[in-house]
Parts: C-alpha cells; sequence; structure tokens
C-alpha cells in the first residue's frame, strides 16, 4: 500500500504541494458548507447596500443637464470607489479573520488536527494550506466589484494605479490580518474569541502604537518630518490606504509631500506577515498537544451543573482571560482618554482620528464580548450538555435569563466603560454640541448594550451554536444600527446630499438629521430589545437540545 | 519495533510518565492497560510524535521519536481514543486527503483507498459524508486511515470504545488479520476481557509506570495466586469436602453457589489426584474444571485505583 517514492522537479515546484493537502481539502470543503454561501450572500447584500449608499449620497450631483453637475461627476465616481474599497479593506480583513480562525479552532477542537499532525504533513503546510485556501476565496469575493469600479472609472477621478493599489493593499492587509487570525486561533480556539483578541491586537498595532508615537513625536517637532511621516504610512495599512490616494478626495496629482510607495508597504505587510505565521506555525503543534486532556470534552462537568442549578452565573463568560484582559484593556483606555485630553489642551488635532478609530474599535469589540458573553452562555451549554440540566432545576425561567444577561454585563463592565469613557472623552473634546452629543450617545450606548443583550438570550435560546447565535446577534446590532437607522441607509444618505448640497440648508440642519436618525436608532434598539426578551421567556423551553 | 528507555512526561507538577521501560517484538500485539489517568494515552502520543519527552527516549523501528519524527510518522498508524473528522468531506475523499499527507503519489491513491475500504469493510459506504456515519463506522474510518499508507506499527488508543458487541467481535477479527500481515500492535483498551484474546504481551501502568508487563500467563505466579479448581458432584458436596479437604496438596476448599471452588497448595496443580480421590471415594463427579485467572481479577489486584 505504501509508495512515497522521490518527486520530479515539477511536482516539487506545484503550489499545490507548496500549500499542502491541506489548500486541496479546505477549497473542497469550503464549496460545501452552506455558511460559505451565507458569507458571499451577505457579502454582496451589504455591497450593494454600500454601493446604493455612496450613490445616493451624491444624488444631488448627478444631474447632467447642469454644468455644476458634469463638473462633479468625477467627484461622484471618487466617492463610489472610495466607499467600495474602504468596504472591501474591512471585509476583506474580518473574512480572512473569520475563516482562518474559524478553520483552523474548529479543528483543534475537534481532535482533527491531531490525527493530521501523525502524519508527515508539517505545521507549515497546514498553515500555508489555510493562508491560501481563505486567500483565495477572499480574492474570489474582491473581485466581484471590479466591474462596478470599472463602471464609475468612467466618469474620471479615479486612477486604475490607485484603484490597483487600494486593491494590493487591501489583500496584503487580509493577508495579514489571516495569520493573526491563525495564530491566536493557536491560543483561543472558538473563532468568536480569536477574533476578538484579534480586534484588540488591532487597536493596538495600528491605533494605540501610532496615536502614542504622534504625540510623542509631536513633542519632539519630528511629526511633520517628510521621513516620520512615510514611515507612519508605510507601517499603517489603514494610514496607507490614505495615502495611496484612494480615500482622499482630491486625488493627488503632482506628487506627495511624503514619500510613500504602495508597493514597499505591500512588502512591509508582506514581511510582518511571514513573521506571524512563523510564529503560528511554531505554535501550532504545541497547541494541539500542550493539553494534557488534549481534547475537548464537551460533556458537562460536575462544577458546571452545579454551579448552573445553583446561580446561573456559568458560560463561556466566565472565561478568566477575558476578566484580566478586561483590566488591561481598562488601563489602555484610560491612557487613551488622557492622550486625547492632552492632546486637546496642546491643540493636536490629528490624535482624534485617532481616537474616532479607537473608540469605534473598542465598543464594537465591547459589544462582540457582551454577545459572546450572553449567547454563548446559552448556546455553549447546549453544547455542553449543560442547558436541560440546568432547565430541571427549581430556578424560573426569567430568572435564568436575568442572570445570564446579567453575568454577561458584569464579566465585560469594565470594557463596556472603558469603551464608553473613551467615546464620552471624544466626542467631548470634537463635538461642538458637547452636552447633546454627551447626552446622545450615552443613551444610544445603553439602548445598544439592551438590544444585544436581548437579541443574545434570544438567539442563544433559538439556535444550537454558541458561533451562529453570536453572529445573529452582532448582525441584528449592526443591520438595525448602520444600515436601517444608520450611515449605509441610501434614504439617510440622499437626505444628508440633499442637506449638503442644497445652498438653502445649513449645518444645523444637518446636526439635527443626525441627531433625528440617532433617537430612531436608540428607540429602535428598546423597542427591539423588549421583543426579544419577550420572545426568548416565551421559546426557552422549545429548542432545548 | 516499539521501545521506551526510562521515558518521563511531566505537565508542570504532575508526572504523567515515570521513567517507563517497554519493549516491544516486531509482530506482537501488545495490551496496553491501565486506570484513567495512569499515562498510557500520554505515552502513545509520545511514540506517535505529539508530544515530547521530558527525559528519556523512545524508539520506533529503532528511530528515535524525539529526533527523526517525521521517519516515525512513516511508520506509525495512529488511532486516537476521539478521532474528529473533517466535516463535509465524504470517506474517500477523507482517505484521499490522509493518502496525500503522507505523499502516496495521486495515481496510486484511488487503488489504496479501494483496498483499505475493503479491508474494513466500508465499501458500501464510500460517499457517505464522513460526520454522518455511525461512531462504530467511524472507527472503522479510524482504522482505515491508520492502514492507508502501510505502516508497520499500529497505535490505537481505545478502538473498541464506544461499539456494540458485533462490531467489537469485527474489530477484534480485523486486529487479528493485521497480525497475521505482520504489523506490530499497540492496543490500549478497559475492555480487559478482549485484550485477554487478542493480546500476546501486556502491560499493566498505573501513576505512570509499570506494576506488571509479560504475557498474561506469567500475571499468576508474580501475584502469587495458587491454581483453583472448580468442582461439581452429585448430591450433598459435604462428603466431596471433607474427601478434598483432607488431602496435602489442597490448601482450602470452599462452597460457592452449587460448586466448590479447590485452592491447591502454593506449587501444586495436579488436578488428577481430585478426580481419583472423588471417584474412590464413591462421590459422583458431574465436572472438574480449572479456573482461568481473569485479566480483571489481575488488574484489581495489580492497580490500586489511583489516578493523578
Amino acid at each position: 500500500m505504501q509508495s512515497t517514492g522521490t518527486i520530479s522537479l515539477l511536482q516539487f515546484l506545484s503550489p499545490l504541494r507548496l500549500a499542502g493537502p491541506v489548500f486541496d481539502k479546505e477549497l473542497r470543503v469550503a464549496s460545501r458548507r452552506p455558511r460559505s454561501y451565507g458569507l458571499r450572500a451577505g457579502y454582496l447584500a451589504l455591497l450593494t447596500i454600500v454601493i446604493l449608499s455612496a450613490w445616493c449620497r451624491t444624488l444631488a450631483l448627478q444631474n447632467p443637464a447642469t454644468a455644476f453637475g458634469v463638473s462633479r461627476l468625477a467627484y461622484v465616481a471618487w466617492r463610489t470607489t472610495a466607499t467600495v474599497s474602504a468596504f472591501q479593506f474591512v471585509a476583506a480583513q474580518l473574512l480572512m479573520a473569520a475563516f482562518l480562525s474559524s478553520s483552523l479552532g474548529s479543528e483543534i477542537r475537534s481532535g482533527a488536527l491531531g490525527v493530521l499532525l501523525t502524519t508527515p504533513t508539517t505545521s507549515w503546510h497546514i498553515m500555508m494550506g489555510k493562508l491560501f485556501s481563505g486567500l483565495l476565496q477572499v480574492v474570489q469575493l474582491l473581485m466581484v466589484s471590479l466591474p462596478v469600479l470599472a463602471v464609475v472609472r468612467m466618469f474620471g477621478g479615479v486612477s486604475w494605479g490607485s484603484v490597483c493599489a487600494s486593491f494590493c493593499i487591501t489583500i496584503t492587509a487580509a493577508i495579514f490580518a489571516g495569520t493573526i487570525g491563525l495564530l491566536l486561533s493557536t491560543y483561543w480556539h472558538h473563532p468568536y474569541d480569536a477574533i476578538s483578541a484579534g480586534a484588540i491586537v488591532y487597536l493596538f498595532l495600528w491605533v494605540v502604537v501610532p496615536a502614542v508615537a504622534t504625540t510623542a513625536l509631536a513633542a519632539t517637532r519630528l511629526l511633520s518630518q517628510p521621513m516620520t511621516q512615510a514611515v507612519l504610512d508605510l507601517t499603517n495599512p489603514f494610514r496607507a490606504m490614505y495615502a495611496s490616494g484612494v480615500w482622499a478626495w482630491p486625488m493627488p496629482s503632482g506628487g506627495q509631500r511624503h514619500f510613500f510607495s504602495w508597493l514597499v508597504h505591500c512588502l512591509f505587510m508582506g514581511g510582518a506577515a511571514a513573521i506571524v505565521l512563523a510564529l503560528a506555525t511554531r505554535r501550532l503543534r504545541r497547541s494541539v498537544t500542550a493539553n494534557a486532556f488534549w481534547r475537548y470534552h464537551d460533556e458537562p462537568s460536575r462544577s458546571d451543573t452545579e454551579r448552573s442549578a445553583g446561580a446561573g452565573w456559568v458560560g463561556p463568560c466566565s472565561r478568566r482571560w477575558w476578566r484580566r484582559g478586561n483590566v488591561a484593556i481598562g488601563v489602555t483606555a484610560l491612557a487613551v482618554c488622557s492622550l486625547i485630553l492632552m492632546s486637546d489642551t496642546a491643540g493636536l488635532r490629528g490624535i482624534q482620528v485617532y481616537a474616532y478609530y479607537f473608540a469605534w474599535g473598542l465598543w464594537t469589540v465591547a459589544l462582540l464580548r457582551v454577545a459572546v458573553s450572553v449567547a454563548g452562555a446559552i448556546a455553549g451549554e447546549k453544547e455542553s450538555g449543560a442547558w436541560p440540566v440546568l432547565l430541571t432545576t427549581p430556578l424560573d425561567d426569567d430568572q435564568i435569563l436575568r442572570h445570564k444577561a446579567g453575568a454577561g454585563l458584569r464579566n465585560n463592565a469594565i470594557l463596556l466603560i472603558s469603551a464608553q469613557a473613551v467615546e464620552i472623552c471624544f466626542l467631548a473634546t470634537a463635538s461642538p454640541s458637547k452636552v447633546l452629543s454627551v447626552g446622545q450617545g450615552v443613551l444610544s450606548a445603553v439602548a445598544s448594550i439592551f438590544l444585544v443583550v436581548a437579541a443574545g438570550l434570544y438567539f442563544g435560546v433559538r439556535l444550537r451554536s454558541t458561533t451562529t447565535a453570536v453572529v445573529a446577534t452582532l448582525g441584528t446590532y449592526l443591520c438595525v444600527n448602520y444600515v436601517v437607522c444608520g450611515h449605509y441607509n441610501p434614504l439617510f444618505g440622499w437626505m444628508f446630499s440633499q442637506l449638503l448640497y442644497n445652498s438653502r440648508h445649513t449645518s444645523t440642519h444637518l446636526a439635527l438629521l443626525g441627531f433625528g436618525m440617532g433617537s430612531v436608532a436608540l428607540v429602535l434598539d428598546a423597542t427591539l430589545g423588549v421583543f426579544f426578551v419577550r420572545q426568548a421567556v416565551r421559546t426557552m423551553r422549545v429548542n432545548i437540545f | 519495533m516499539i521501545e521506551t528507555k526510562k521515558l518521563t512526561r511531566n505537565f508542570g507538577n504532575l508526572v504523567a510518565v515515570s521513567e517507563l521501560d517497554l519493549h516491544i517484538e516486531a509482530g506482537d500485539i501488545f495490551g496496553f492497560i491501565g486506570p484513567n489517568g495512569a499515562g498510557k494515552t500520554t505515552t502513545m502520543r509520545i511514540l506517535v510524535t505529539l508530544l515530547e519527552p521530558t527525559s528519556g527516549s523512545a524508539f520506533i523501528d529503532g528511530l528515535d521519536v524525539s529526533k527523526k519524527g517525521k521517519e516515525v510518522r512513516r511508520r506509525v498508524g495512529y488511532m486516537p481514543d476521539f478521532m474528529g473528522v473533517y466535516d463535509d468531506l465524504k470517506v474517500f475523499e477523507y482517505l484521499e486527503f490522509f493518502a496525500a499527507a503522507f505523499g502516496i503519489e495521486y495515481k496510486k491513491r484511488k487503488a489504496i483507498v479501494d483496498g483499505v475500504l475493503e479491508l474494513t469493510d466500508l465499501v458500501s459506504k464510500r460517499s457517505a459524508p464522513v460526520d454522518s456515519l455511525s461512531r462504530g463506522m467511524q472507527q472503522r474510518l479510524g482504522l482505515a486511515r491508520v492502514l492507508i499508507h502501510d505502516p508497520k506499527v499500529l497505535v490505537l488508543d481505545e478502538p473498541a470504545s464506544g461499539l456494540d458487541p458485533r462490531a467489537r467481535i469485527e474489530m477484534r477479527e480485523l486486529l487479528r488479520e493485521l497480525k497475521r500481515m505482520g504489523k506490530t500492535i499497540m492496543i490500549s483498551s478497559h475492555i480487559l476481557s478482549e485484550l485477554e484474546e487478542i493480546c500476546d504481551r501486556i502491560g499493566i501502568i498505573e501513576r505512570g509506570q509499570f506494576v506488571f508487563s509479560g504475557s498474561i500467563e506469567e500475571i499468576r505466579p508474580r501475584l502469587g495466586l495458587h491454581s483453583k479448581v472448580r468442582v461439581k458432584v452429585l448430591g450433598d458436596p459435604g462428603r466431596a469436602t471433607e474427601l478434598l479437604a483432607a488431602l496435602p496438596q489442597i490448601e482450602r476448599v470452599e462452597a460457592v453457589n452449587d460448586y466448590l471452588s479447590v485452592t491447591f497448595r502454593e506449587g501444586e496443580t495436579t488436578d488428577g489426584i481430585i478426580a481419583r480421590t472423588l471417584v474412590h471415594g464413591g462421590v459422583d463427579l458431574v465436572y472438574l474444571q480449572p479456573e482461568q485467572l481473569k485479566l480483571d481479577d489481575a488488574f484489581l489486584q495489580l492497580t490500586k485505583g489511583i489516578v493523578h
């Protein structure tokens, strides 16, 4: 049966051999998974909404009957291209991290990877196979938007060079995100844990470090030096997207103030990805075999069951790392708040961009952790078989749900408070109407938390897998707050466009539009939250197993 | 074929395997027995290169598992106690994937996969999704996977766990067939009666150390156990008890249910004297049966049930 002879030069250089048999298997499996089609459908739906939203935002400019309309068509094309490239940039990184951490984590959890490690296939082949297969799927999705970009390019205002640059920067950023996902999956075997940790790493690498560097360099007057700006642009994919010109209007024509080459940036990101991949490869075998018991025991443990029956404070929310990590995040958030206030006092406005992204990123991670804690507390117990045991105790249904929600909030309290502190700090320094902005921000935050907790309870009760419940919970939140009553609502885009380009309206009207939209989101969050809580209590004993 | 020298593996303060010396000859079936947490699985994982020993060494076919990992993997087939399968793969795809992982040429894979499917009686499930197979079928698939690269050594961790009686018997027959094919097999199981039937040698491990290693026949003298026979007679067993208790070779005669359990003195094993004594004494003998030492009894006597 054995036949492992020598291989020819052609076979040696074959891409399939370089990536190993894992690449072939991953592609075959990916084409059969319903969730792959769901992800693609979701990506296309979101891309359509994003394009529609961008288009509606420039509707007021699209009247070719007027000279103004004709003169602004290039801007319309740029706006669409910039929006699409921004969406692709974020989506590609998120999808890569999700694909790879989900693929690696599930194989470690099931023990399948342990079996594969007893074959001559190396850890390097496994990692490369997974990385290439994930990349191929993401590139396929990115290609979908090329016809749209080709059409809008005809209006002018967008060069193929900048489109190509944004595509390459997106690909290398996605590869880097994928390798981070692989590395973190060797520590946390559930995709949502790995993605949350990845988001924290991203915030640290691309927001906290540059913000600290900017503040420190501003003090030494090195910040304005071309070399400093070049280094900051070349080592940060978000800054690189701006520097490449695709996110900047008007597009740079006669050269920039400082050196930037997307090729150098891509090489830097490729090198960084190679280092992370090497670390992940090195850790893989240890990750699979370090545990004395190796395999995940999904059977309910005695202590779990006892704790479930006793108080209901149980579930993935009790993961010790996140509790310890929350403290570290809280301290970092406090430092960022100080940084924002200091830079505001010193008149350093550039730091506001980092503050905005940090506030947004930290808030999203906090909501993700709440969703994981609440939805996972129920769905996770279903996976382990502890849920039916809990339901046979004298605890009331609403009491169990209340405790689960309380545990989710308690375990993430530091994270939520930190995120809100940064948000308030940012609004207090950046917004002209401080009291109104801060007041609405806090109320919106409370409503958002309520929606996420309620949706988490409902989807935890209704669905069987933690990952599905977390995705459904976050999907509901994002859909309500970003698509239905948010930035990506085409109707909002059209109203914004009418106000912005109509001389009869003022900035007060724009502020009122934003306030109105925020208020609608707040009411909708609260209403849906109540609906989900009622449904969760009603359907709690429907899908027990 | 398999050898360990003072093999030790620690997990922090926990000593999972402690200076274990093991020697398994080529072509043998070696039964690896021990309570949960005794260090069986850890030893097996070291042998298949999944874990590094803390100290000591282990050899497969003369190759050091710590230094020649890749060569060792080509010679060993490992079946873990819990076999994780890849979702969304069919049975033949699963086997072809592992054939590719073992570097078997593309052209030869189909024939090899068909061969192991036939050997493990999985031909009818060739195109079934692996995650739809029953536990027994998955265990067979695991065995098929183990055989895909024709290894010299098979390391099987609880291959019969969770199987129904028929599947267990079939698994036992399959292991005998593999022995006939010349494979060296190291197998752990909690179903000791099965090991008793197929193993050439056994090793009983507790707290990471062997408490016994050798053939099943060697256990009795090692434990200081005396030979026993069961005697069933017609009518009142009192007369038989009197006659047998008077014999100098007999240590003890006990009435157990409807028969007599006769224990010989140390070194005495002749049961012919019992038949002669009873017949000459006018007792009607129904049957005379030497009592076999059960592996379960030996296991209970040798181990203290202490786990880490």
